[in-house]
């Protein structure tokens, strides 16, 4: 008794470690007699109502947290990836529509030089002077 | 930080942090989104975690900071259905009536302390915090958390006191 009267001395001090509070609220827990400390340490114990599974639950419930996470940013990553590559088959289809447009025009270009040349060529005939050949001009005299 | 290290050292806060929430939200639905809440925001600093050399006051820091955000957006009070339960399950035991009214004289007496001796009883002698906690939540040293504790708990006993001698008188007076 007279240690457990030393202890709440201290106690009301504000000199007591935490263990030494354990003992003293585990002391009144157990005695029987009547006191105004009885009542105060079983208000204390009464309004430290901590669930029994709340760390466990916590840390449940981060793992599965972790997981959703982990879907929604594959899945995020995933769209990125489809929007890049429908961009991009966009942007080679224009691509090569542009060049088959080229090739296109350049054909009737070529066609349309090749009639000119062809028109302004002078017939072949028997009697022609044949002044200058070499690999770029003909000169002819007919 | 690892969830194994993040299990082991932070979640554990969680148990302390509890009560003193529970106070705020007075509900314990409520009290849980919070905590969880909270931890998530915690699991997510984690690589700062890793960083800072005081892993407690770091948390600590978070958690105050967390629980003003939620004094100053709480909605009026909600009793919530487990506490509901709570309070009619101990009248219906009927024997239990007597503690809740001893329950009653205490909290009104803490109630009316001044502000900062309320807060540090309570964190002390409810939820179980260290001096070195309490110091990082409030900001007084921890020889002033000692007085302040002392006179908190030595005024709480004389108040209660006060109450039982009253009703003994009165019922000698009868």
């Amino acid at each position: 008794m007279k240690i457990q009267e030393d202890l709440l001395d201290k106690y009301y001090r504000g000199e007591t470690s935490e263990a030494e509070e354990k003992e003293i609220k585990e002391w009144f827990a157990k005695d029987k007699t009547e006191s105004v400390e009885k009542d105060m340490f079983a208000y204390f114990q009464n309004e430290n109502n901590v669930p029994d599974n709340l760390e466990e639950s916590l840390f449940n419930s981060i793992q599965q947290n972790k997981r959703k996470q982990f879907k929604t940013r594959f899945i995020s990553f995933v769209s990125a990836a489809a929007v890049l590559l429908v961009i991009l088959s966009a942007y080679l289809n224009i691509q090569s529509t542009k060049k088959a447009n080229l090739e296109n025009q350049f054909l009737v270009m070529e066609t349309a030089l090749f009639q000119v040349s062809e028109s302004i060529q002078p017939q072949e005939s028997e009697e022609m002077l044949v002044l200058w050949v070499d690999n770029d001009i003909e000169i002819i005299v007919n | 930080m690892t969830s194994e290290e993040f299990k082991n050292k932070i979640i554990p806060f969680a148990t302390k942090l509890y009560p003193m929430i529970f106070r705020i939200l007075k509900n314990e639905e409520e009290t849980r989104d919070a905590l969880q809440d909270l931890m998530l925001k915690l699991w997510d600093k984690r690589k700062e975690l890793d960083k800072c050399n005081n892993l407690t006051s770091y948390v600590i820091t978070v958690a105050k900071n967390y629980s003003f955000d939620l004094l100053k957006k709480k909605r009026p009070r909600a009793i919530g259905e487990k506490e509901e339960y709570r309070i009619l399950n101990i009248e219906e035991d009927g024997c239990d009536q007597d503690n809740r009214e001893k329950y009653e004289h205490v909290h009104k007496v803490i109630e009316k302390l001044p502000e900062k001796y309320k807060t540090v009883i309570r964190m002390r002698d409810i939820d179980g915090f260290s001096f070195d906690e309490i110091k990082e939540m409030t900001g007084f040293e921890i020889t002033h958390l000692r007085v302040i504790l002392s006179r908190a708990r030595t005024k709480v006993k004389n108040e209660i006191e006060k109450i039982y001698d009253y009703e003994d008188t009165g019922r000698f007076a009868r």
